[in-house]
């Protein structure tokens, strides 16, 4: 596989495990807008334990998304009783206050940056992409994801059915961050270099916008939308700066069509539907060929 | 069933918001088993009471005992361990999520560790599955149950509501005004499926304003008006009752010559 390729593929790649740590809160309605600090702790945190301490790679992997998880308990027990616009703004501003940090942190390079040991191939990130899809489509296919569901929906009747409606958002969120640290740990590992500049609103604003953008309400959603939101820039790329207004335009051209993402729950079962019609008839046609 | 004790004790409950008593001094005993309108004009305070039952508002004074244990420091998402469950008066599907997946939302309180991570619908849950799509079958939506929430008539939505209650396995169950925007048809297959889906250990409150719906089912009626009981008794006792008239048509010659009865 060519160099370009790689980068692209390993770009989508921590880009859908990106879209998950955004999805994993939005299942329950919290707009977590500091998702890049969460990645950033998970990249710091991993890049630390493999130069300083010298841990083995899967270690390191270990220690970025423990490192996440702490800080989106912290986080979490702090905010999850928030609301719309303040619960994202406290996320925001947690985020920012990372990257102020680590930019004026001397031992991990401060603004200069931080070379970071160890490497990551594109199938170990492969591998742990899918490990996140098909952990995140269990868990909601389990009385986890429905609670999550319920909260999303209905907070007061999802806790008149039983529901711990603060310890589910809290578990949501820590489980986000912890997603989040795994693809800043990732993405540390396979550029070898980070930068705390880097983990900046433009990239949690990707990332809350692939999972809205494909949909919330299945777990295809995200995997849709991060694939598209990574690959159709690259499809657009003969046309130059002009590719950034294509893309704009698909973009705003979905949100009016389709402002609950592009995948809900009745499409994926229309399309379905659809496929199991059309595998029929093909079948019907093909022994009545034979 | 049917002790003489009552299943539920109401004792002096009041609620303020601010200078507003939006329930004052409100006694009810609810016997086990028995099945009780609450009704009144708008604004009696009728879903405000079964908000206070269910945990959602927490009374200023008085109590609130279900079989003799006190509900004043159960949260919200205790009280349906304790045993209540309740329906809402404008609906509260989930509803991008099927018939099946909402009524196995009332279940949830019962879950434990190892039914958490299996998958919701599936094979290595049919206990589960099995119990919800009898609830489903009890309010005739056995034909639904994988529709999504949001693709069914009111009525349907309505029946929904009823079965994730049901599986909640309640002691004490609250209806809040269940016939709301039926038709007559869907009125009739409601109590129908209420007669028959739920036991005679269940006891039932009532919000309704369809007295024919109440005279099917129910045996004593409660009438608020204010936040406060002005009437207690079986239906027609209650539908004669001067201070009930007055509350719903007034006190002037038109009140005082019209009637429920009429």
């Amino acid at each position: 596989m060519s160099g370009y390729l790689t980068q692209v593929a390993a770009n989508l790649l921590i880009s859908v495990i990106l879209a998950y740590a955004a999805y994993v809160p939005l299942a329950t309605g919290q707009l977590n807008i500091g998702v890049a600090g969460f990645m950033c702790v998970g990249a710091y945190a991993s890049a630390v334990a493999a130069a300083v301490i010298g841990l083995p790679l899967f270690l390191c992997v270990i220690v970025g998304m423990l490192c996440a998880a702490a800080a989106g308990l912290l986080v979490a027990i702090s905010v999850a009783r928030m609301h719309g616009i303040y619960y994202s703004l406290a996320t925001f501003a947690f985020a920012e206050v990372v990257t102020a940090v680590l930019v004026n942190l001397d031992a991990v390079g401060g603004a200069r940056g931080y070379v970071v040991v160890g490497y990551f191939g594109l199938g170990a990130i492969a591998a742990a992409a899918l490990l996140v899809v098909a952990g995140v489509a269990y868990m909601m296919s389990t009385r986890i994801g429905l609670a999550f569901t319920a909260v999303r929906n209905d907070e007061r009747a999802a806790a008149i059915f039983g529901v711990k409606v603060f310890a589910t958002k809290v578990q949501a969120l820590v489980l986000g961050a912890a997603l989040a640290g795994l693809a800043g740990s990732l993405y540390a590992h396979h550029y070898s270099y980070i930068e705390a500049q880097n983990f900046n609103f433009m990239l949690s604003a990707n990332a809350v916008l692939f999972a809205l953008l494909g949909g919330v309400q299945t777990w295809w959603g995200p995997l849709l939308g991060a694939s598209a939101i990574a690959l159709i820039p690259e499809f657009l790329r003969t046309s130059g700066e002009w590719r950034y207004i294509g893309f704009g335009a698909i973009m705003i051209v979905l949100m009016v069509l389709r402002p609950e993402g592009v995948l809900t729950r009745a499409t994926t079962r229309r399309l379905v539907a659809i496929t199991r019609r059309l595998t029929a008839t093909t079948r019907r046609f093909a022994w009545g060929k034979a | 069933m049917a002790a003489d004790n009552p299943t539920l004790a109401i004792c002096d409950l009041g609620l303020q918001f601010g200078g507003l008593r939006v329930i004052e001094s409100l006694s009810i005993d609810v016997k086990c088993g028995s099945r009780t309108a609450i009704i009144g004009p708008n604004g009696a305070g009728k879903t405000t009471l079964f908000n206070l039952l269910s945990g959602v508002y927490s009374p200023t004074d008085g109590s609130i005992l279900l079989n003799g244990r006190s509900l004043e420091n159960v949260p919200l998402a205790k009280r349906v361990h304790a045993g209540i469950g309740r329906t809402f008066q404008n609906l509260r599907l989930m509803k991008h999520l099927t018939v099946l997946e909402n009524v196995m939302l009332g279940q949830h309180h019962r879950t434990g560790i190892a039914g958490t991570f299996k998958p919701l619908v599936s094979r290595f849950n049919r206990a589960a599955v099995d119990e919800a799509l009898r609830a489903i079958q009890l309010v005739g939506l056995h034909r639904d149950a994988d529709r999504l929430a949001e693709g069914l008539s009111y009525g349907m939505q309505k029946r929904v509501e009823l079965a994730r209650a049901l599986v909640t396995k309640p002691k004490l169950l609250l209806l809040d005004e269940p016939t709301a925007g039926l038709n007559t048809a869907e009125r009739s297959e409601l109590l129908g499926a209420l007669k028959s889906a739920v036991g005679s250990d269940v006891t039932i409150l009532l919000i309704e304003h369809d007295l024919s719906f109440i005279g099917g089912i129910c045996d004593r009626v409660v009438v608020l008006n204010f936040g406060r009981k002005i009437a207690e008794g079986t239906l027609d006792e209650v539908k004669t009752d001067k201070a009930v008239i007055a509350a719903y048509l007034g006190t002037g010659r038109r009140g005082r010559e019209a009637s429920f009865a009429a």
